[in-house]
């Protein structure tokens, strides 16, 4: 399998809090991974360092090999997606509109969209249930309806990575699991998705591979069902858990410790 | 009402190019166009063909240049700081430029050759610029750099008032702050030709910003993530404004309102959309200041009516008109 995206040792200091400190992850193809841990534990920060938008105080990120900060933005945005926590809509653009943008990294200034950029729009707002919403105003959406939005803009740049930021935390149960399939079948796509998430049972049950992130450090990875043991959880977040490893995994939170 | 892009700026440039003719033929002695046009082109030196190429051409020319930039340079503005309350003034370099012809006009009347106060406009608007800069250094976030042109425009008033504070005489104080008012009456072909260059460098620099602006849309980070470089992209709307409206107000003086209403007016009919804002707002910003330059020449007043000042006057409450009317669309 190929890595299309690595990080080897990145650290990041802030006010001299150490915020992510040399976190080595990789990303194959065909690989949906996720990204735990609890408030706070530096998992938007590598994120951002990841899609090269925060340059590291020491490490490097490869993406296809490359050092992500050599390579050019257009390159680069052709090649990876990245969808904020919670983005900014500035200006009341159509939701159509604004999924388009996503087309953007691949165009230059003057040129229109052809018919190969409207047939990945037009997938994106199929694939996010945007359909109803296209020629809605999008500063009036709903918080899920604005995350659905952004990640269709994501998905319509057809990029070889996508780095999700909780994507699925303010969506109703029937677009988490939308959302999840979808993530998954991107990533079937030889493509490679990490994404953010804080419920531990679906990122059990979709995920290949996860990440366990606590105060900056990368505590555990592997399988679900090693990263998201009873010791795991009750180190890193605190708290006690009933769990079910079978065919519908589970986590539910009892107490804390 | 939908129109397309290319429908709407063709619209807005016949009405321009109305405005235009109008702004020729229209003024204390109404103009024989095509006599005029007709002699001043065979190199005659009729009273018409005389009032044609070195009166109203220049004033139409001025008007129609200048229009444009704050046009342009108030929707570019509106865009990069995703603000509608954005103006060009913002920048520092309109308060630079006035604040330098002020200078001029305090210690030079008279004395030096006409081209040297917009010269000097044009080089305040440079100043500016440069202590923006200065102030809030290369990878400035849009905060600082606002708060840097504000400085700069607070220490640019400032240095006006205290000019105007010690001017020698009331004639004097009466001439420094009718230039700041606004007004394209008495220019020649030379005050075109000397602030075309910096305006086509200006605007030559926000060609091929609008998708980054729209881009913006989605804030600086997911910009970025994009493929648009904020600092890159800052600096350039930054210095392609200071260069336009530098030019602009050197020119013309200070011109308030147009920047503002006109992107704000044009918004709805290019779908919100910051890049094709740009050409419309630029047409739009033609029309109007074409308009109020006629609009000056027939309000029939006892001393002349300067053209910033009509701008100003329609445009506050213009200006409140829209902002009543977005509460109650939000409410």
């Amino acid at each position: 399998m190929s890595i299309l995206l690595q990080s080897d040792g990145v650290s990041l200091k802030r006010s001299n809090r150490l915020l992510v400190n040399n976190v080595s992850v990789n990303l194959a193809a065909g690989e949906l991974v996720g990204l735990v841990g609890p408030n706070g534990a530096g998992k938007s920060t590598l994120l951002n360092l990841l899609a090269g938008l925060v340059k590291s105080d020491s490490g490097t990120v490869l993406l296809d090999n490359k050092n992500i900060n050599k390579i050019s933005l257009q390159q680069k945005s052709q090649r990876l997606a990245w969808v904020a926590q919670s983005g900014p809509v500035n200006w009341p653009l159509t939701v159509e509109r604004i999924i388009a943008l996503g087309r953007r990294p691949h165009l230059s200034a003057w040129q229109k969209l052809s018919r190969e950029d409207k047939a990945a729009i037009e997938y994106a707002i199929a694939a996010t249930d945007c359909e109803a919403l296209r020629h809605q105003d999008a500063t009036t959406l709903s918080g899920g309806e604005r995350t659905r939005m952004l990640l269709a803009r994501a998905i319509a740049a057809q990029p070889k990575v996508l780095l999700a930021d909780e994507p699925i935390a303010a969506l109703d149960l029937k677009h988490q699991l939308q959302t999840m399939q979808l993530l998954r079948k991107f990533a079937m796509q030889d493509k490679a998705c990490l994404v953010v998430l804080h419920d531990l049972s679906l990122a059990y049950r979709y995920c290949d591979r996860l990440y366990l992130m606590n105060e900056g450090s990368i505590v555990a990875e592997g399988q679900p069902c090693d990263v998201l043991s009873h010791e795991h959880l009750q180190s890193v977040y605190g708290v006690e858990v009933v769990k079910g490893d079978g065919e519908l995994p589970y986590i539910i939170p009892v107490r804390e410790l | 009402m939908r129109l397309s892009q290319a429908k709407l700026c063709a619209l807005l440039a016949v009405i321009a190019l109305l405005l235009f003719i109008a702004s020729v033929v229209i003024g204390r002695d109404s103009l024989p166009l095509f006599a005029a046009l007709k002699d001043a082109l065979s190199g005659g030196d009729s009273v018409y063909a005389v009032i044609l190429t070195q009166i109203r051409l220049p004033r139409a020319l001025i008007a129609l240049v200048a229009g444009a930039t704050l046009g342009l340079c108030g929707a570019a503005m509106q865009g990069l700081l995703r603000n509608p309350l954005a103006s060009p003034g913002l920048v520092g370099s309109a308060s630079g430029a006035a604040f330098f012809a002020v200078l001029v006009l305090y210690f030079g009347t008279g004395l030096v050759p006409a081209y040297v106060l917009p010269v000097a406009g044009m080089f305040g608007a440079l100043l500016a610029t440069v202590l923006v800069y200065v102030l809030a250094g290369r990878d400035a976030s849009v905060t600082t750099l606002i708060l840097a042109g504000v400085a700069i425009n607070a220490l640019a008033t400032a240095g006006m008032s205290l000019l105007l504070n010690l001017a020698p005489s009331p004639f004097a104080v009466r001439e420094l702050v009718l230039w700041t008012l606004g007004d394209i009456t008495d220019r020649s072909m030379n005050d075109f030709w000397l602030m075309l260059p910096t305006t086509l460098i200006g605007w030559a620099m926000l060609i091929g910003v609008g998708g980054k602006l729209d881009s913006l849309t989605l804030g600086e980070r997911t910009a970025q993530s994009m493929g648009v470089n904020p600092v890159h992209l800052r600096w350039r709307v930054f210095i392609a404004v200071s260069l336009a409206v530098g030019a602009a107000v050197a020119t013309v003086g200070m011109i308030g309102f147009i920047g503002l209403v006109v992107p704000h007016l044009l918004r709805p009919y290019v779908a919100h959309e910051p890049g094709r804002l740009l050409a419309a707002s630029a047409l739009g910003g033609a029309c109007v200041l074409l308009a109020a330059d006629i609009g000056v020449r027939i309000i029939p007043t006892d001393s002349p009516l300067k053209v910033g000042v009509l701008t100003a006057l329609v445009g506050a409450p213009f200006f409140l008109h829209l902002i009543v009317r977005s509460r109650r669309e939000y409410l």
